[in-house]
């Protein structure tokens, strides 16, 4: 307690919420006890601030609050795992809500055609029965999904086709369906019964696996995953949970197509966030977690790598401490370098080291491209498996081995050297490239060779060098967050110039010589791999470029039509010019992709707004999207002809177009531009 | 960032976004999806604005991509068939129909309205967590401007009980507001 009244200012900022906690205390203690102060306070109405006006100011309830789409929004919204479209938890995770549900619910004696013998388990998709034909006497699993689930009509239709396209697969190392439907409400999947234990189930009891039967587990589901692959789905929760292996000793792949159901599911939301997908996220694609919907087969095969680690080491890829979150899990899927298996298994061959090192490659264009790739080369490694004795000891066993294993501590200590500014850093390119080429918009960078170069090594502390041309008395800037921005320098001779690739830590990213007419020869045009290594083309090349928007494909393919000799050539628009002072001409350009869907706000008017626009293009993106185009229209009227893109490795076949579709685009160009 | 500040970072937002969406003439459930998004987008890049950045960068990038979004609504009402060829979907653009067009996207939904908007999303994160009676004593003192002798009497309260009240909740509310990035 203050013994000596304080300054009236100050009542008034300890009126005002101004002081600190334990500041407020001492007055609130002076206060309770001194009348004068009281009543100096009252009569001396606290002065307005500007934040109190604003308070002032705040309305009544706003009406849009009430409705139910935004508490949908908002309860979902603060479930990371929600919004970011992940699947479902593991058996062990998010299981307490099921036994609640099977705890309150009596089991059903019957389904459909289904005797039900007894209870399996439960996990995060749902309740799992062993039960048998009526007639046939076939001995079968269950799975109950949850209840309501299917209320929603959209729900309902995936489920039913995620079923039929999964009936249609056969292959032996993936559960047999045998049946889907609806039951009072509930999705009901009936499947092969497998006489075994899960693979999770087997870590648990025996710890670690022995080299050929890790890899052999491996090959197997990799073999399943081949076959899904065929038939364009995508399993999306490849964990040692969804995996069997029998008591003759095959592996079984299980839940294929419920990953999908999952996200949605209302009961999400009923899970804390830490118990839904704790489990999931140690197997998680970053592209699942960057791109949510659209992935394909390779976020699978970076799963089984990360399972794969799992058998083979004890524990998850990114293991570090039991404080590790699922918000620094999923992060380090997607920014921290996975360690490599040799520093956790001495004896490992270099052959498997290598091959998951590919399986755990954050870009999915340099994992293994198909599953059929893993089975080769893990064919070898998993000749002296025996699946049926590791099963038969894990029956054994007490459930209470070590999940390690009887390994070295030593071998939990792994050290993560490159932290995620790092990673943003080594990333760099991609962003003086303009921006996100994942998803929404892709655009190029393009800067002029009229200048002479020098060259700049940039060392990345993750190792990688990356080298830039850039015109001699250029200013690079690289931010904090490693985003770069060029600035050119006043021009003075004009020269071409090809510059060699790979330019950046990418391998196939680099910046590639772009031949156009007039001024725009010997430009440069640096792309982003993934998309455009394919491309070939050479003077005078024009072709035509097509977006296919597929579902499940990521990132979005672009169609090139090739004309002539291997020349292709996407639509290109301008984003955005640099001019120079004095010069008439642009010299450099930002050229985009003519695709449905893309944004087209102000151009720049001036080099402080251009300037500004790379630095919002560069530092305000998120990832995949463009939020700030600038076409500039004008310029084509410069470009008689389309420029054509000179890369050194021809697309894949695509049906050459005849000469006459040479035409097309400068036509429907001119009536566009002019 | 650990799950209860997201949380309460996606209480002060997400109405927010919400609204600018709705405003923009959008469906509920559209507008829910814009809300999802958003904050997924939000969540993958949070890492960005835990760093030193200057401030409002965060505010200008969330409302420039719920404007995306928003125009992504129009755009694939309009937008029939996609994956179709540069010239016609071009062509095709110039026509989307949209009932706000591209400027006055950018004065609604903007850091400037977001700003206007945050004081009375933190006053509604801070009531959740106040007493009944303490949030009373603050709003009729405060937002009513009524005396807090009356107030105190009304509540059962002393005076210095009222201002304590009045004092606490202000300064959560600062301190809500002055932590959001």
């Amino acid at each position: 307690m203050i013994a000596t009244c304080p300054e009236i200012t100050r009542l008034h900022d300890y009126a005002l919420g101004k002081l600190t906690e334990q500041e407020s205390d001492e007055i609130f203690g002076h206060l309770s006890n001194c009348q004068l102060c009281q009543k100096c306070l009252e009569d001396s109405d606290p002065a307005q601030d500007s934040f109190l006006a604003h308070l002032q100011d705040v309305s009544a309830a706003d009406p849009l609050s009430a409705e139910s789409a935004f508490g949908r929004a908002t309860t979902r919204a603060k479930d990371p795992t929600f919004l970011l479209e992940l699947p479902g938890s593991t058996s062990n995770a998010g299981s307490i809500g099921w036994q609640r549900e099977v705890g309150s619910a009596p089991l059903p004696a019957i389904i459909g055609e289904y005797q039900i013998d007894r209870l399996l388990g439960q996990g995060g998709m749902g309740v799992v029965y062993l039960g048998h034909h009526t007639k046939l006497g076939r001995a079968v699993a269950l799975k109950v999904l949850a209840g309501h689930r299917l209320a929603d009509p959209d729900m309902h239709e995936r489920f039913a086709s995620e079923m039929r396209a999964v009936g249609k697969l056969s292959h032996p190392n993936i559960v047999v369906a045998h049946d889907a439907r609806e039951i009072d409400g509930m999705a009901v999947l009936v499947t092969e019964y497998i006489d075994g234990l899960t693979v999770g189930d087997i870590l648990k009891r025996v710890g670690r696996l022995s080299l050929p039967n890790a890899a052999k587990i491996a090959h197997d589901v990799a073999s399943a995953l081949s076959a899904i692959d065929q038939a364009s789905l995508i399993h999306r929760d490849i964990k040692p949970s969804n995996i069997m292996v029998s008591r003759c000793g095959q592996v079984k792949l299980l839940d294929l197509g419920l990953a999908r159901l999952q996200s949605n599911d209302d009961l999400t939301l009923e899970r804390t966030v830490t118990g839904r997908a704790l489990g999931t996220v140690d197997y998680i694609a970053p592209e699942q977690i960057t791109h949510g919907r659209q992935v394909d087969i390779r976020a699978d095969i970076y799963s089984l790598g990360c399972t794969l680690f799992k058998l083979l080491t004890g524990h998850g890829v990114f293991y570090q401490t039991q404080t590790m979150t699922i918000y620094s899990k999923m992060m380090a899927h997607v920014e921290t370098p996975p360690p490599s298996l040799a520093q956790f298994i001495a004896s490992a061959p270099e052959d498997l080291i290598t091959l998951v090192n590919k399986m755990l490659e954050k870009d999915p264009n340099r994992r293994p491209q198909t599953p059929e790739e893993v089975v080769q080369r893990l064919a070898k490694l998993s000749e002296e498996a025996d699946l049926t004795t590791l099963v038969e000891q894990a029956t054994q066993a007490d459930g209470t081995a070590d999940p390690l294993g009887a390994t070295s501590p030593a071998l939990h200590l792994h050290s993560q050297s490159v932290s995620r500014s790092d990673w943003f850093r080594s990333s760099w390119l991609m962003w003086l490239v303009a921006a996100g080429f994942c998803g929404g918009f892709w655009s190029l960078g393009l800067a002029l060779g009229w200048l002479s170069e020098v060259e700049i090594l940039i060392r990345h502390s993750s190792g990688v060098e990356t080298k830039l041309k850039v015109a001699r008395g250029s200013v690079v800037t690289i931010d904090e967050f490693g985003h770069a921005t060029v600035e050119l320098p006043e021009p003075s001779a004009t020269s071409s110039h090809s510059v060699d690739r790979p330019l950046s830590r990418n391998p196939l990213e680099g910046v590639w010589k772009f031949k156009g007419p007039g001024r725009f020869d010997g430009a440069y045009l640096i792309l982003a791999p993934e998309q455009f290594a394919i491309w070939s083309g050479s003077d005078g090349a024009v072709a035509r470029g097509n977006w296919r928007n597929q579902p499940n494909t990521t990132p979005p393919q672009l169609d090139l039509d090739v004309l002539e000799d291997g020349h292709v050539v996407p639509q290109l628009g301008i984003y955005e010019t640099a001019t120079v002072a004095g010069e008439p001409d642009p010299v450099g350009l930002t050229v985009w992709f003519n695709r449905p869907g893309q944004e087209r706000l102000k151009r720049p008017t001036s080099e402080s707004q251009r300037v500004e626009l790379h630095r919002v293009d560069s530092t305000q993106l998120e990832p995949g999207r463009v939020p700030v185009l600038q076409p500039v229209w004008e310029i084509w009227q410069e470009l008689s002809q389309q420029p054509a893109v000179e890369v050194d490795q021809l697309a894949p076949p695509t049906p050459p177009v005849g000469t006459s579709d040479r035409q097309v685009l400068p036509q429907t160009l001119e009536g566009v531009w002019k | 960032m650990n799950p209860d500040a997201w949380e309460r970072l996606v209480s002060i937002f997400s109405p927010i976004i919400y609204r600018w969406a709705r405003t923009s003439g959008l469906p509920e459930d559209d507008a829910a999806d814009v809300v999802q998004d958003v904050l997924g987008a939000t969540f993958r890049n949070i890492g960005r604005f835990e760093k030193a950045k200057p401030s409002g960068s965060f505010r200008s990038w969330l409302a420039t991509i719920t404007r995306n979004r928003v125009r992504d609504f129009y755009r694939r009402q309009s937008n029939a068939s996609c994956g179709a060829g540069g010239t016609d979907a071009l062509l095709r653009l110039q026509k989307v129909p949209s009932p706000k067009d591209t400027d006055s996207l950018e004065d609604s939904i903007s850091v400037e309205s977001l700003n206007r908007q945050l004081p009375s999303q933190a006053l509604e994160v801070v009531r959740a967590e106040c007493e009944p009676r303490t949030w009373q004593a603050f709003w009729r003192t405060t937002v009513d401007q009524r005396r807090a002798s009356d107030v105190a009497a009304e509540l059962g309260m002393n005076l210095a009980a009222v201002y304590q009240a009045k004092s606490r909740v202000l300064r959560r509310l600062r301190k809500c507001l002055s932590d959001l990035p």
